[in-house]
């Protein structure tokens, strides 16, 4: 069975490599161990990021710091610059709510007769032009994101679907070919979200292009796309949700700012109302105060990780185990990450725990294992064990970008210290993409790279399965540990969360024994608010898929 | 005048424009980069989609087919589809080029206004005055246009509050275009006004020390007849090339001010279309500026020929 897990991005060029990320790190070589990176464990996750917001505004600037989406089609790969917009616009049939529950959206409730089967019914809701949402649109719009010719970057998601049927106009029923746990978390995500079929039909294969825009059903309707200019939204009065939530901002205007400096300085100039996603540089201006507002950080489902390779030394697992213990987690974090950085335990951060009996289970796993530090006495121990003379490696780099030629080389260091000959090896970055790529003829001669990763799913199965299985997305490396892929396929077949949870808990613990990833930090979240702006509930994923933009306005 | 001089002129710019164009074209070609990674964004995709994806943007078809689609297309207004947008390129491109254009007009008036009079100034007014304007000149010709940026935000939009940090002022009026780009088009002319300036300067003095303008002078006549009529009409041949030439290379500088300022022209557009490996729009950029850089030089051979006498009687012999 092919479970990808393919809404997790591989946001490497998107995060660790973007050009802006990159002109702030203070040094190359970190040092030092001041501990001012936070332990999780002591940060309750999915607190608000700003109190709730009690007054209306008459409208919101919003600047989309990765610049603008290339498009708002909901099934086009996940992206930030896509997602921030939508998620106020498209609404999917179960929703993500910021604590990580998942909640019914456009199907009011569902039922699971069997393991394979999910029966959802739609409430009563209205699209933009007034026409009412049907089994219909929904058959139609998950056609779409099962459709990779159409570019969606959920295919994945339905590789385990049998069929979507419409039993009745307000009847959906979704057959999978073998049990799927995730498959309800599935269905928070551009997978399960719902368009219109007549403005599908009409706009083919450009839907969602600022030519044509979009028929949804959220809270806010699209107004217009001004290429290169701005992307504008307003309250639309048909939401089915306004019973319980009333919109306190009748207009938003989402603008485009990818440079570190501009949305600095549109910042502390407070010439944008809000933003997420504010660089390293700009929190640390607007912490120094006299901005024109604060900023904010949240856990997120971003993982910062060096991807291990098999093909060299550090097929030898003792050597990967003796690598991890060579690395000055603190110093990387304090020096390239800054506020940015919360200590990881495991590869998926706690804000992806999600409710339910579960949580407490894979707290319990999380805390199992402990938070790594430095061990170089440990670490040349390991290497004497390996039983590898002399084990060299090589450590690629993306050319021209400093925070990645600083993780590269902070890898150096570490290696040296265990023992372990390492060279780094600068890549131009479209040949550094490529590590990540499914060609494996582009990972040959390298031994391990630094990247960003992200998670969008409210649950750690998610990821594993992501990384694990032969056919995930995320496990270009070819990792094939037997025992990892069973508990996750077990895990991924079992009816009861709880279970799922303590099976997800075993194969963590075997990841992070193998270590095909060695964690760095969680990448947190962060906002930027002008003052007297207020409600952003979380941060991520929710954000993404969940209609924030609803609950923002005054103080 | 048209036949001797307009239209061999035209007809070099066309043939210019068509060789490069196949330049270009070619160019991108033997680049790296793959668009199938981009549309695919870099997972396992499978092979009915990455044919699908080739099929579709020609990615198999030799050169020499896809050249030819391509100029097809482009003598019809049809410059493709974005790869990254999944928009007509026409659209696009002509929904970003009001700002560059406007960014592009406004630094040229400062060029020419400040430069020129900067240099006009320091010519005729040796001294202090002028010695510390040139020393200016060159430390302005050195700093990289984003510290520029940088230091015009944080003083005239942090601290003072007078212009905004970000946007074109696409969606309002004149006077709010003009506030919003004045900034990035002090910033893109900073260096040009710097360099201009110091070309006005030598160019006019090397006239005043030449033996008519001596003659003229000791002759008694009004010191500014002297310079209006022969120091100023004949050493500005040099200064409108050189003008001409910094102007039409303005919209290669408004790619680092376009990111810098949020502007979303076209210079930021190429950026990430670069990036994307989004032939398209590339081809379609790199064309467009290759054009408006024969243009720009057309008109300043133009206008040289309009002000310079010896010029038309070169054609007329």
């Amino acid at each position: 069975m092919a479970r990808t897990g393919i809404a997790y991005v591989t946001a490497c060029l998107g995060v660790a490599v973007t050009l802006a990320a990159c002109s702030s790190t203070p040094s190359d070589t970190p040092s030092g161990s001041a501990s001012s990176v936070p332990d999780v464990t002591q940060a309750t996750p999915f607190a608000p990021m700003s109190p709730p917001a009690t007054k209306p505004l008459p409208s919101v600037t919003w600047a989309l710091a990765m610049g603008e989406p290339v498009s708002l089609d909901p099934i086009s790969p996940f992206n930030s610059s896509t997602n921030v917009p939508l998620a106020n616009m498209c609404e999917p049939l179960l929703r993500q709510q910021p604590d990580g529950a998942i909640v019914a959206g456009l199907a009011s409730s569902f039922e699971t007769p069997d393991a394979t089967t999910y029966v959802f019914k739609l409430r009563d809701a209205k699209f933009w032009d007034g026409s009412t949402m049907t089994s219909a649109d929904v058959v139609a719009s998950l056609s779409r994101a099962k459709d990779a010719t159409l570019g969606s970057g959920y295919a994945g998601d339905f590789a385990g679907v049998d069929s979507v049927t419409a039993t009745d106009p307000n009847t959906v029923t979704i057959k999978l070919k073998q049990a799927d746990s995730l498959f309800t978390a599935r269905m928070t995500t551009g997978a399960g979200t719902v368009l219109s079929k007549a403005f599908i039909d009409k706009t083919g294969g450009k839907f969602g292009t600022s030519d044509t825009g979009l028929m949804c059903t959220g809270p806010y309707q699209l107004e217009s796309w001004k290429s290169g200019d701005s992307i504008n939204v307003t309250a639309f009065s048909g939401w089915w949700g306004l019973a319980d939530t009333k919109p306190l901002v009748p207009k938003a205007k989402f603008v485009f700012i990818t440079d570190e400096a501009a949305i600095t300085a549109a910042s502390v100039a407070g010439d944008i109302d809000g933003a997420f996603g504010i660089p390293k540089v700009a929190i640390e201006r607007l912490n120094q105060g006299g901005g024109a507002g604060k900023a904010f950080t949240a856990p997120a489902g971003l993982i910062r990780e060096y991807s291990m390779l098999f093909g060299g030394a550090f097929g030898n697992v003792k050597l990967r185990q003796a690598m991890a213990k060579g690395l000055d987690y603190n110093g990387i974090n304090t020096a390239v990450f800054g506020a940015t950085a919360q200590a990881a335990r495991t590869l998926v951060s706690p804000s992806l725990w999600g409710q339910g009996p579960a949580r407490a289970v894979f707290e319990q796993g999380y805390n199992a294992i402990p938070l790594p530090a430095q061990n170089i006495d440990e670490g040349k121990k390991l290497v004497a064990e390996s039983g590898v003379s002399n084990p060299t490696v090589v450590i690629a780099a993306a050319q021209g970008y400093k925070e990645q030629v600083t993780l590269a080389n902070a890898a150096r260091q570490a290696a040296e210290a265990v023992g372990i000959k390492a060279t780094v090896k600068e890549l131009p970055v479209e040949q550094f993409a490529a590590l990540y790529s499914p060609d494996p003829k582009a990972r040959e001669g390298i031994d391990m790279f630094f990247l960003t990763d992200i998670a969008v799913l409210p649950n750690p199965l998610g990821f594993y399965a992501y990384i694990t299985l032969p056919t995930g997305a995320g496990n270009w490396a070819g990792w094939n540990d037997k025992q990892a892929q069973d508990l996750v396929n077990q895990a991924l077949a079992a009816t009861d969360p709880v279970k799922q949870a303590e099976l997800t808990n075993q194969a963590q613990a075997v990841v992070m024994d193998q270590l095909p990833f060695i964690p760095v930090s969680y990448q947190l979240a962060t906002l930027y608010l002008k003052d007297g702006v207020t409600g952003v509930q979380a941060g991520e994923p929710s954000n993404f898929f969940w209609p924030w933009l609803a609950y923002v306005g005054g103080q | 005048m048209f036949r001797d001089f307009l239209l061999p002129k035209v007809g070099m710019a066309a043939i210019t424009i068509f060789a490069t164009s196949a330049v270009v074209f070619g160019a991108l070609y033997l680049a790296p980069g793959d668009p199938v990674t981009f549309l695919t964004k870099g997972r396992p995709a499978d092979p009915a989609t990455i044919a699908a994806i080739t099929q579709q943007y020609h990615l198999n078809d030799p050169l020499i087919t896809r050249y030819q689609l391509w100029v097809s297309g482009v003598l019809h207004g049809d410059l493709g589809q974005s790869i990254m947008f999944r928009q007509d390129v026409t659209t696009l491109v002509g929904s970003r080029m009001p700002t560059t254009l406007w960014l592009v007009a406004m630094a040229s008036v400062l060029i020419v206004t400040v430069g020129i009079g900067v240099g006009l100034f320091s010519a005729l007014r040796p001294g202090k005055l002028d010695d510390s304007l040139m020393l200016g000149a060159t430390l302005a010709a050195a700093v990289p246009i984003f510290v520029i940026a940088i230091a015009l935000v944080s003083f005239f939009s942090i601290r003072l509050g007078w212009f905004p940090t970000f946007g074109s002022g696409e969606s309002g009026g004149f006077l709010d275009r003009l506030k919003h780009l004045t900034l990035p088009a002090v910033a893109l002319a900073f260096a040009a006004v710097a360099f201009v300036a110091r070309i006005t300067r030598a160019s006019l003095r090397e006239e005043m020390d030449k033996e008519h303008v001596r003659a003229a002078r000791s002759r008694g006549l009004a010191s500014s007849d002297v310079v209006r009529r022969h120091v100023v009409r004949n050493g500005f041949a040099p200064i409108v090339t050189v003008t001409g030439l910094t102007i039409a290379g303005l919209f290669v500088g408004t790619a680092i001010i376009e990111k810098a300022f949020a502007l979303n022209g076209i210079g930021g557009l190429l950026i990430d279309a670069v990036s994307a490996g989004d032939f398209p729009v590339v081809q379609a950029i790199a064309l467009l500026m290759v054009i408006v850089f024969i243009l720009t030089n057309l008109g300043t051979d133009l206008l040289q020929h309009y002000l310079d006498p010896r010029q038309r009687r070169a054609v007329k012999e």
